[in-house]
């Protein structure tokens, strides 16, 4: 991921914490950090001091782990921390403004840039069509009637009245609590769209692949009696009862003595559990917990999870014949369909999204959520200049940003909207 | 006469071509103003005001630059008052009242004192072109007037047509003879017509009205001028306004006799009327819930008899017209002098025109004012400065003198204009600019006066003082960040100690009045309150200042006037079309013709780019050869 522009270098202080500081142009390891300063991820941050950029502006690079959820919360930091998402091809033009590429790179990243945005636009249509679009529309209705009341007073101010500003506030407060329902939405919608992750992990043999296999009603992984079977992690993809679609990573067994290439894919496991939403444990409970066993339980112990003590036809020695220890863990035979039954229901409530949550709109893409936060910005400034007892016109000049940045999202002009408002509201003329 | 010197043929002697001429003139070439009706000119065939929200800041504009209407309204209003003034600095305006033959008699005066016009009573009916350049003017009676640039700027008259109740007749304006060939010769040459509306209210005796009955508006106590150029100063005695309201017994009388009305029930006008004009049938019929709405009662100036019923504007029978007034609280009695009356006339697109006002098609053909679809005497003036500006430099040789929506609403108006076009009657609104914390009532000299200096319209008195002005207020602003104040409570806001007078002024609830004794003396007229609109907005300036400054690089690089968009395989058919078709002068113009995607923008930049770069190769190429 790449920021660009003057606010690269105070932007990436603000979503990258390394031990020394940046030095220009070298690859520093370090920690990717949401808008509470909480670890997202570990990753790789380089800092280009404008002219020596791609862009030939200040340049921040992110290199982060493929998972879209990393992918996702990372971007939703950077936007957070006042970033904005390029236009298609900003970057090639930034670059092609500061004289940073070739003409004929120019060009053929123009055939991109149109095919591309091409479909992105039809896809956007597409998924404005339904209800996000009303519920977009919706809050901007509230705003360009507020906008309509400003600029009827400010145009006409013989015939429109100044609205009291109590009011106003009050107004602006709903609007804010539906944009901030909104942008909270943008979670679920990419859950939504690119399924929820979850990570099969325990310990080898435990019945990992066996699960995978019971759930996707599919001999997909192999399984057999030997332990460290599965080398590297397979993905597959199944809706759980109500729609919501999992992305289910069946990954090798972790353990501390292992060969080189059995370590290579513990490494893969662990950034698995690490990307994925949901930990799915699986242990075996037929035997008595090793420590291996144990302290994945305690890792992931703060985390959405399901974990079940498998191998229950063969015994419980994993926790004595009394109930399973972990609270709300699952005493099950993998081999068993009620059994399985049980585990999808379990992991129906840690995924934490229903039928009726994919119903709500949601917005689908990062963009429609910058939108959205760029919407919620403008309109935390307009409370601010509300409260300050600052003259209306500038409460009215925050709240045409904020209306222009949902009239994104719907594609249509602010300024031509406000008018059709004001003339429609208002009987005005002399 | 002998017009074989002529440089500039103005057509139309209202708002825009007067302005144009001036211009015109004043930039050393010799023009021609040919108007109909050369008693009439500068004449207000509507409201008498002058100025108003988004308005007064075109005045303004106008004057900094350099053009007269400032000049003309300070000199014969009688009544002057501030809009807006607790809504905000930037939309803060000032409008006046005229007395309406003082204002024309004054533009008249201007116009013969003008070294450089010459008057000349004509209605032009043709248009001679040759090699796609405009050549020469015809008159309905027959005479050729040789120009290098023209300017047409003829109002309402194109075809014009005029509606009261079933009585149609051709009319520029209520009594004046319309603008036939005119339409006719810009259709020959290729332009595209449209057909707008727009109406005026009745006349009433002012000695039959009741001012105890209605609201009264006061003028300023103080004296306002729009004109940086004279100080403020009354140019007579100030007079009030008044407000009244209609009824329900209006509303029903409206509604009867809507059989009457040539818009609804006669169904003879088609041109599109504007939105913030209604007339009281529209009001009537499309508020259907108010169940009343204000009417404003104005003096049209010190002598005259009348008074104008804004609000009112109306086409409807002039009986039905004379009952409706009697229905409102203090006309119960009131004389009408003259009914109400619909206009209906050509325009032509402005997206015809470059932002210089030159058409596309014709060169040296500029088109300005109500002929380009807008409407109000300050658009119109606005633009017949800007048109006579470029046509005298035209005949010049000189580059086109152009504003930008970043530096004024002048800028701002044009641009709408020439890539939006128009379907309704376009009047400047502050909604439309974007940039209004910038584009201020009261920074239109620091915003355009030295740009009227190279242009050569400000004259040394006014540039000396404008440098003294601009000086004066520059000190006094750093001043006031160094100038301590002793209270320790102004206004009931709490300041802390050692706060400046800047502090002071930064707090919201702090004004001009509560500070004035930490201003220095030296400061003139309205500029104690200019540096504190300075101070209160600076943090709203700079965020616009920077917004614009990202958006300039973009915004303005320009695109060559023969772009050939129809050779960019990786547009859209209908991108390119729109492209074709609106021309825009910049990325940032393109940017904003509906329609056009981010991608569309950003492709043409790219090739933009690539152009320019291969005519530099090209021109190398050639230096190299020579
Ligand atoms: C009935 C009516 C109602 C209006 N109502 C409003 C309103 O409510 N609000 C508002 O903002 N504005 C209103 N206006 C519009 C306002 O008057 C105009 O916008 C403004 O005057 C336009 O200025 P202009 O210079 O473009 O043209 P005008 O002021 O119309 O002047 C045109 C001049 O050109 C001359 N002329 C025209 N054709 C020719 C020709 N072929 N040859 C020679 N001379 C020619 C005419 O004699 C006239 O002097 C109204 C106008 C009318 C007539
Ligand atoms: N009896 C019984 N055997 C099971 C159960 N679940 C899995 N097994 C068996 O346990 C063995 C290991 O199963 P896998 O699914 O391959 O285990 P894994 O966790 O994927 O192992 P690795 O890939 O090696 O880490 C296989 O022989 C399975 O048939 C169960 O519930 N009961
Ligand atoms: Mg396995």
């Amino acid at each position: 991921m790449r920021a660009s522009g003057d606010a690269a270098r105070a932007i990436s202080a603000r979503v990258f914490r390394s031990r020394g500081t940046l030095r220009p142009r070298y690859a520093t390891l370090g920690s990717i950090l949401d808008a509470e300063g909480l670890e997202i991820d570990r990753g790789l941050g380089l800092f280009f001091p404008a002219p020596d950029s791609y862009t030939g502006e200040d340049v921040f690079e992110l290199h982060v782990h493929g998972s879209p959820i990393v992918v996702g919360e990372t971007l939703g930091a950077l936007l957070a921390a006042g970033a904005r998402l390029a236009t298609p091809g900003e970057f090639t033009r930034r670059a092609f403004l500061h004289g940073k590429l070739d003409l004929s790179a120019a060009e053929a990243v123009a055939d991109l840039i149109d095919a591309e945005s091409r479909s992105a636009a039809r896809a956007a249509r597409a998924r404005l069509a339904g209800g996000l679009l009303a519920a977009v529309d919706a809050e901007r209705v509230k705003l360009d009637a507020i906008l309509a009341e400003l600029s009827g007073t400010l145009d006409f101010p013989d015939e429109v009245p100044e609205p009291p500003r109590e009011r106003l506030a009050g107004e602006l407060v709903a609007i804010g609590t539906g944009l901030e329902t909104l942008a909270r939405g943008f979670e679920v919608g990419r859950l939504v769209r690119e399924g929820v992750g979850v990570a099969i992990v325990g310990p080898p043999n435990a019945g990992k692949s066996s699960l995978l296999n019971a759930l996707l009603g599919d001999d997909r992984a192999l399984v057999s009696e030997l332990a460290g079977t599965t080398r590297d992690t397979i993905e597959e993809s199944f809706a759980l009862d109500g729609g919501v679609r999992v992305r289910l990573i069946d990954t090798a067994g972790i353990r501390s003595h292992a060969d080189r290439l059995e370590a290579a894919g513990i490494a893969r496991s662990e950034r698995a559990l690490e990307g994925a939403r949901v930990a799915l444990v699986v242990v075996d409970g037929s035997r008595p917990l090793d420590d291996e066993a144990r302290a994945l339980l305690e890792r992931t112990r703060a985390r959405p999870r399901v974990v079940v003590f498998n191998k229950r036809d063969l015994g419980d020695a994993g926790y004595e014949g009394r109930e399973p220890p972990e609270k709300g863990a699952l005493a099950v035979s993998v081999l068993e369909p009620a059994d399985v039954a049980r585990i999808r229901s379990a992991l129906r409530d840690a995924v934490g999204i229903d039928a009726p949550d994919l119903e709500r709109p949601h917005l689908a893409t990062a963009r429609q959520a910058d939108c959205v936060h760029a919407a919620l910005r403008a309109l935390e400034r307009a409370q601010r200049t509300l409260d300050d007892g600052q003259p209306i016109d500038l409460l009215a000049g925050d709240l045409v940003e904020a209306s222009a940045a949902l009239g994104e999202l719907g594609g249509d002009a602010a300024t031509e909207a406000i008018l059709d408002a004001v003339f429609a509201r208002f009987c005005i003329g002399k | 006469m002998i017009f074989d010197r002529t440089g500039v043929v103005v057509v139309g002697g209202g708002h825009a071509g007067v302005e144009a001429a001036l211009a015109s003139a004043r930039l050393g070439v010799e023009t021609v103003l040919v108007t109909g009706e050369p008693a009439k000119i500068c004449t207000l065939p509507c409201n008498p005001s002058v100025g108003g929200s988004a308005k007064g800041q075109l005045v303004r504009e106008i004057d900094a630059l350099g053009g007269e209407m400032g000049l003309l309204i300070d000199a014969t209003s009688v009544h002057v008052r501030w809009l807006n003034e607790s809504k905000g600095p930037a939309v803060r305006a000032l409008r006046a009242q005229a007395d309406k033959p003082a204002y024309a008699r004054a533009a008249r005066a201007h116009l013969e004192a003008q070294p450089g016009v010459t008057i000349v009573r004509g209605m032009v009916d043709g248009l001679v072109a040759s090699g796609g350049a405009i050549r020469a003017v015809r008159t309905e009676d027959g005479r050729s007037i040789p120009a290098r640039a023209v300017v047409l700027a003829t109002g309402t008259f194109l075809g014009g047509k005029t509606f009261r109740g079933d009585e149609v007749r051709a009319e520029g304006r209520f009594g004046e003879a319309p603008a036939v060939g005119l339409s006719g010769a810009l259709a020959r040459l290729g332009f595209p017509l449209g057909r707008l509306k727009t109406g005026t209210p009745p006349r009433i005796d002012k000695t039959t009205v009741d001012p105890a009955r209605m609201a009264v508006q006061a003028p300023s106590d103080v004296p306002l001028a729009f004109s940086y150029r004279r100080s403020p100063a009354f140019a007579g005695p100030q007079l009030p306004c008044w407000i009244t309201v209609t009824s329900a017994r209006t509303h029903a009388l409206v509604r009867a006799n809507l059989h009457r009305s040539p818009l609804y029930g006669l169904d003879l006008i088609r041109g599109i009327g504007p939105r913030y004009c209604p007339s009281i049938e529209d009001k009537v019929v499309k508020f259907a819930h108010n169940p009343s709405h204000q009417i404003f009662i104005e003096p049209e100036g010190w002598d005259e008899p009348t008074l104008y019923v804004g609000g009112f504007s109306t086409s409807l029978p002039a009986d039905v017209q004379l009952e409706m007034l009697h229905t409102l609280p203090g006309l119960e009695e009131c004389a009408m002098l003259r009914a109400g009356y619909a206009v209906e006339y050509d325009f032509v697109q402005p997206t015809e025109l470059r932002h210089s006002l030159e058409t596309r098609r014709i060169e040296n053909l500029f088109h300005c004012g109500q002929l380009n679809g807008t409407s109000g005497y300050e658009e119109a003036a606005a633009q017949g400065l800007l048109a006579g500006i470029n046509a005298a430099r035209r005949v010049r040789g000189e580059r086109p003198f152009l504003l930008e929506r970043t530096d004024s609403y002048v800028g701002t108006m044009i641009d709408d204009l020439v890539t939006k076009g128009v379907d309704e009657p376009y009047r400047m609104l502050t909604s439309r600019a974007e940039h209004r914390v910038l584009l201020r009532h009261d920074n239109a000299d620091l915003r355009l006066t030295p740009r009227g200096r190279e242009l050569g319209l400000i004259d040394d008195r006014a540039w000396e003082a404008f440098v003294a002005r601009r000086e004066r207020l520059e000190r006094a602003i750093s001043g006031a960040e160094a100038t301590r104040v002793t209270e320790e409570q102004i206004a009931g806001a709490r300041l802390a100690k050692g706060s400046t007078l800047a502090d002071a002024l930064r707090r919201p609830e702090i004004g001009t009045a509560d500070v004035a004794s930490y201003f220095p003396s030296s400061l003139e007229n309205d500029e104690p309150e200019r540096i504190a609109i300075e101070i209160k907005l600076a943090g709203y300036v700079r965020r616009q200042r920077l917004a614009v400054e990202r958006a300039a690089r973009v915004e303005l690089e320009e695109i060559p006037d023969d772009f050939g968009y129809e050779t960019i395989a990786a547009l859209s058919r209908e991108a390119r079309e729109k492209l074709g078709r609106h021309r825009p002068r910049t990325i940032g113009a393109a940017a904003r013709i509906p329609g056009l995607t981010p991608a569309d923008v950003a492709i043409v930049s790219l090739f933009v780019h690539r152009h320019r770069t291969r005519r530099e190769d090209e021109r190398g190429r050639e230096g190299a050869c020579a």
